[in-house]
């Protein structure tokens, strides 16, 4: 133990930490359940709370679990206005306990964008799981979508807003 | 700024406007259309559709060749279908497939799609057995992504060539807007400057005009009042506060008539403006200054001076009023009036102070003389009868500067020439010259006369005035020309058929006078050269005595002269020529220069009121007269036996014996005075009277009250020889005044009063004492119970007292009691004597009183 490199204390500071993060998860009862059906999203990364290794791993139940949010807005990928519900960018993130400062979001087309964090606010974007009370298909964008409330906010109606609006969401990594 | 420009620039600037509002309203377009994306970029999903299908077309050539699982194939199905899906539904890409040929294209990839769907979602055995034919449609449709995004790129390019044109033409007209605003705001900014510059200008004037107007009013020595046409004040100048006593700003707003004119005077006042206004008298606005009664805010009245001016404010017609309280004018004014009244009455008396003297010098002058001459018979030696020629030469020189003195006053006191007579010219010429012969040949000096002119020998004027003129004149160009020559001219020149004009002057070559005094010559107590004036004598006075004879001639006397030349002296009479009798001379022996001169007589003088006595005593006495007085009728027979007067003057009624029957008895009886004229003194002047004087042997009339210049004229008229003519009377104006009512006479008679001033001198104060001490004792003594005859006695006795002291009124009251008795009736008289007299000396007895204390005090 006399010539432990620094790398090597990082990490074992860092698996540290992460195991008393987890404690702190279980002992407030926020364990998040294994999945059961087919898993819609992965999110890795800087977070604290996770169920598969080292990543949040959610199925529709689990997303359903968390506090919902829903809004209706018209998009300019869609035609006449849209209910969307699902979980606040802000909710998940605070669920996770997420510490980044910016998200990468993947798709099952593998289109990828970065959304900062700086954009989970109240009345900000949602992951929604239903557009018009129903489930996505994945023909159809789904099965999740960020959709941002395009139509209460002006400041929205923007092109880098439109491209971090990723559909067939399945993967967030923190950073 | 013309018109043109105006419009010219209205216009631009609603033309700018006009581009302005466009270009905003297009620019705020373009901006909201920018500020939010409409789309999201529709390029990017035509290239992924065609990188999904080549992603779909790859699994599924892999999954028929057994090479990977259906999964792929059905995600990538999926994936395809949505990015279809997508392109299907946006707006953003509808304008990508706008030729037919391109929506039958994208028609071929939605059948594929949806002709597949149920196959792809179908069992793995089912979806392997036809992965043949699955790969055999994507083969057939594998051109179509490739072509849609090869288009779509040429579309977009001609689409943001567009976009990129648009924008430069909203830049450029954006510029051109810009440049045509910068431009329109310059001239604007120019236009405004020079505006500015213009108003400043005009306001600084407009500044300076107000300062100086509003300095200028401030500084108005002249209070200045601004009223509206109603009277309302609007401005008050520092001047008005101070002659009105009272602030501006209490006074703005008040009425002016209400405010600053006396009550008695606003209704007039206002008449007077409304008059003014209507025409009906000519306007005093602007018209001069004119005079008005104001008063002040403490209500004191003054005069002031006021000029108005009219103008148009913002009020309508407003009036300037400039004024000036001008009371201490009219006190200065009153004062100067006061001071000259004051010091003409002061020389007055100075001349009658000296008048006075002078004839009290007269008398014992005389005497000297008299004494003089009685020296002169006795024995003298040489130094002796030099020592006398001395004396009698210097009494001589006092007697003429006496007489100088007394012309003086004689001529001022009348008013015109007295003695009008018909002149014949050449024996006036011949009488001076020959008068003065002997002083001429004294000093060896030559003298003529030149007569010239009309051939006229007889006119009307005042010899006497003439001749003493000339006597002076000549006699001082003698004087001042030894062994020269003295002409004495005359020119006659016919005016009119009754008129002529003489030219009278008088030439010496003496030694002449110098410019400067040439004035000063004619003034009292002048005389040039003093070594001269030692050397003659002169008074000074006998220019100055025929300046103001000529000036009573209604002449001028002018002079003119140069030193060591001579000098000329000339003057103008204008006279009359017809009534061409012959004149009568009246020659008395001693006629010529010193024809005035009264001579002394002895006088009887009767009266049995001693201040009638007093009076007529002083006034004979002042004239050089010898004065005996008898106190009535029988007293003055006594005196007459026994010493033969020159003349009586005679009192009527008397006790004892009346004037009437004493002068009877001095003619008839073997009196020494029996030839002597008797002079009636009386009030009785109505004609009967006089005959009734006449029948009793008297030669003439002195009518009460008397007067001094009564008396000299008696005396003169005496002197001329003139027995019967010498009766002076005033009758027909007495009588007048006799008929009168007493109450319209007046309680003193002021020139009487002055006369008695002039008699009695500083006496008068005491003389009126006694007169009124008397009065008031005959008053006492008067009873309404007395017999009626007594009381006729009584009356008119008073009477003549009155008369005597100058109370025209007292008299005639007790002129009517005595006509009441005369005409026997008895109440009425005593009525009168009951009710009225005692008033009427009351009041008289106050006026003389006041007169007599007035005349203290101009003394």
């Amino acid at each position: 133990m006399s010539a432990l490199a620094p790398t090597q204390i990082l990490c074992r500071g860092a698996t540290v930490i992460a195991m008393f993060m987890a404690l702190t998860a279980a002992a407030f009862g926020q364990q998040l359940a294994q999945p059961s059906q087919q898993v819609l999203l992965t999110v890795s990364g800087k977070i604290s709370v996770m169920n598969v290794g080292d990543t949040a791993q959610f199925d529709m139940a689990a997303l359903q679990k968390l506090p919902a949010t829903e809004f209706e807005t018209t998009t300019t990928w869609t035609e006449g206005p849209q209910t969307f519900r699902g979980v606040s960018l802000k909710a998940l993130l605070d669920y996770l306990k997420a510490s980044g400062t910016t998200l990468s979001a993947s798709a099952i087309n593998d289109y990828s964008v970065s959304v900062p964090v700086s954009d989970a606010v109240e009345n900000g974007p949602i992951i929604a799981y239903l557009a018009n009370g129903k489930p996505m298909h994945r023909r159809d964008k789904g099965p999740l979508w960020l959709v941002y409330p395009y139509d209460a906010n002006p400041a929205y109606k923007s092109e880098t807003i439109y491209g971090r609006s990723i559909w067939q969401l399945d993967r967030i990594e923190v950073k | 700024m013309s018109v043109w420009l105006k419009v010219t620039l209205g216009l631009v600037a609603v033309v700018i406007a006009a581009t302005v509002i466009s270009l905003s309203v297009l620019l705020t377009n373009r901006i909201n259309a920018l500020r939010t994306a409409p789309q999201d970029s529709a390029q990017w999903n035509i290239s992924r559709l065609e990188i999904d299908f080549l992603k779909l077309r790859n699994a599924v050539l892999l999954a028929d060749a057994g090479e990977t699982g259906l999964d792929e194939v059905r995600l990538r199905f999926d994936i395809f279908f949505s990015r279809v899906n997508i392109l299907k539904k946006s707006q953003s890409v509808k304008w990508v497939l706008k030729t037919a040929a391109e929506k039958e294209k994208f028609l071929q990839l939605t059948d594929f799609l949806d002709r597949n769907v149920s196959l792809i979602d179908s069992p793995d055995p089912v979806l392997l057995a036809r992965m043949g034919e699955l790969r055999a449609q994507v083969d057939q449709i594998s051109d179509i992504p490739t072509r849609l995004s090869l288009d779509s790129i040429e579309l977009m390019a001609t689409r943001s060539d567009a976009k990129r044109l648009e924008i430069i033409r909203i830049m450029e007209s954006i510029a051109l807007t810009l440049m045509a605003l910068f431009l329109a705001l310059g001239i604007a900014i120019f236009i405004l400057r020079s505006q500015k510059r213009r108003l400043n200008a005009t306001t600084s004037e407009i500044g300076r005009a107000n300062t100086r107007l509003a300095s200028s009013l401030r500084a108005s020595l002249d209070a200045i009042v601004v009223v509206t046409e109603d009277g309302r004040i609007i401005d008050f100048n520092g001047s008005a506060e101070q002659v009105f006593g009272c602030s501006r700003a209490k006074v703005i707003g008040w009425n002016f008539f209400d405010t600053f004119v006396p009550d008695r005077l606003r209704e007039s006042y206002r008449q007077r403006v409304r008059n003014w206004r209507d025409g009906t008298s000519p306007s005093r606005i602007d018209a001069g200054r004119f005079q008005i009664f104001g008063r002040n805010w403490q209500g004191h009245e003054m005069p002031m001076e006021i000029s108005i001016g009219s103008a148009t404010g913002e009020e309508g017609q407003i009036f300037i009023a400039y004024l000036r309280d001008i009371t201490k004018d009219i006190e200065k004014e009153d004062q100067l009036l006061v001071a000259r009244d004051e010091a003409l009455s002061a020389y007055k008396e100075k001349s009658r102070f000296i008048a006075v003297m002078s004839h009290e010098m007269r008398t014992p002058l005389n005497g000297m003389v008299s004494a003089l001459d009685l020296l002169r018979e006795t024995k003298l030696d040489d130094e002796q009868s030099d020592i006398l020629k001395a004396a009698e030469t210097s009494a001589e020189i006092l007697i003429g500067h006496v007489n100088d003195v007394l012309d003086i006053e004689r001529i001022e006191s009348s008013v015109s020439p007295d003695d009008v007579t018909p002149v014949d010219i050449d024996p006036l010429l011949s009488g001076v010259v020959g008068t003065l012969k002997a002083m001429a040949d004294a000093q060896e000096t030559t003298l003529k006369t030149l007569r010239d002119g009309a051939a006229i020998d007889t006119v009307r004027t005042d010899r006497r005035a003439i001749q003493q003129v000339l006597l002076n004149l000549v006699g001082n160009a003698i004087k001042f020309s030894p062994g020269g020559t003295v002409t004495l001219g005359l020119t006659v020149m016919e005016t009119g058929p009754d008129t002529a004009r003489l030219d009278f002057s008088v030439t010496d070559n003496g030694k002449g006078i110098e410019a400067a005094d040439i004035e000063r010559i004619f003034e009292d107590f002048v005389t040039v050269d003093s070594s001269y004036e030692r050397q003659q004598q002169g008074t000074g006075l006998g220019l100055g005595i025929a300046r103001r004879l000529v000036d009573r001639l209604g002449g001028t006397l002018h002079c003119e002269s140069a030193p060591n030349v001579g000098s000329v002296f000339s003057f103008s009479v204008d006279v009359a020529t017809k009534d061409g009798a012959p004149a009568q001379e009246a020659q008395t022996p001693d006629d010529g220069a010193q024809t005035d001169e009264i001579g002394q007589f002895s006088i009887l003088l009767v009266d049995d009121n001693a201040i009638n006595r007093d009076l007529l005593h002083r006034i004979l006495a002042n004239r050089d007269q010898l004065v005996d007085e008898a106190r009535d009728g029988l007293e003055a027979v006594r005196m007459a036996s026994k010493k033969r007067y020159d003349m009586i003057l005679m009192d009527i009624s008397m006790p004892n014996l009346d004037g009437l029957r004493a002068c009877e008895m001095i003619r008839r009886h073997g009196s020494l005075s029996r030839q002597t004229p008797i002079y009636a003194v009386t009030s009785h002047a109505l004609s009967q009277d006089r005959r009734r004087f006449q029948n009793a042997g008297m030669d003439g009339t002195l009518t009460k009250p008397i007067r001094s210049g009564d008396v000299e004229a008696l005396l003169r008229s005496f002197q001329a020889g003139n027995r019967k003519a010498a009766a002076i009377t005033r009758a027909p104006k007495r009588k007048t005044a006799l008929q009168k009512d007493a109450g319209q006479l007046p309680l003193i008679d002021d020139l009487q009063i002055a006369d008695l001033i002039l008699v009695f001198g500083d006496q008068m104060p005491q003389k009126t004492e006694d007169f009124i001490e008397m009065f008031s004792d005959d008053m006492r003594d008067l009873s309404p119970g007395s017999p009626l005859n007594e009381i006729q006695k009584k009356v008119h006795e008073m009477a003549g007292i009155a008369a005597a002291f100058a109370s025209p009124r007292l008299h005639a009251k007790l002129g009517e009691i005595e006509t009441a008795c005369k005409t026997d009736k008895p109440e009425l008289a005593r009525s009168i004597l009951d009710n009225e007299l005692a008033a009427v000396w009351a009041l008289t007895k106050a006026a003389l009183e006041q007169a007599i204390s007035d005349q203290a005090k101009a003394v």
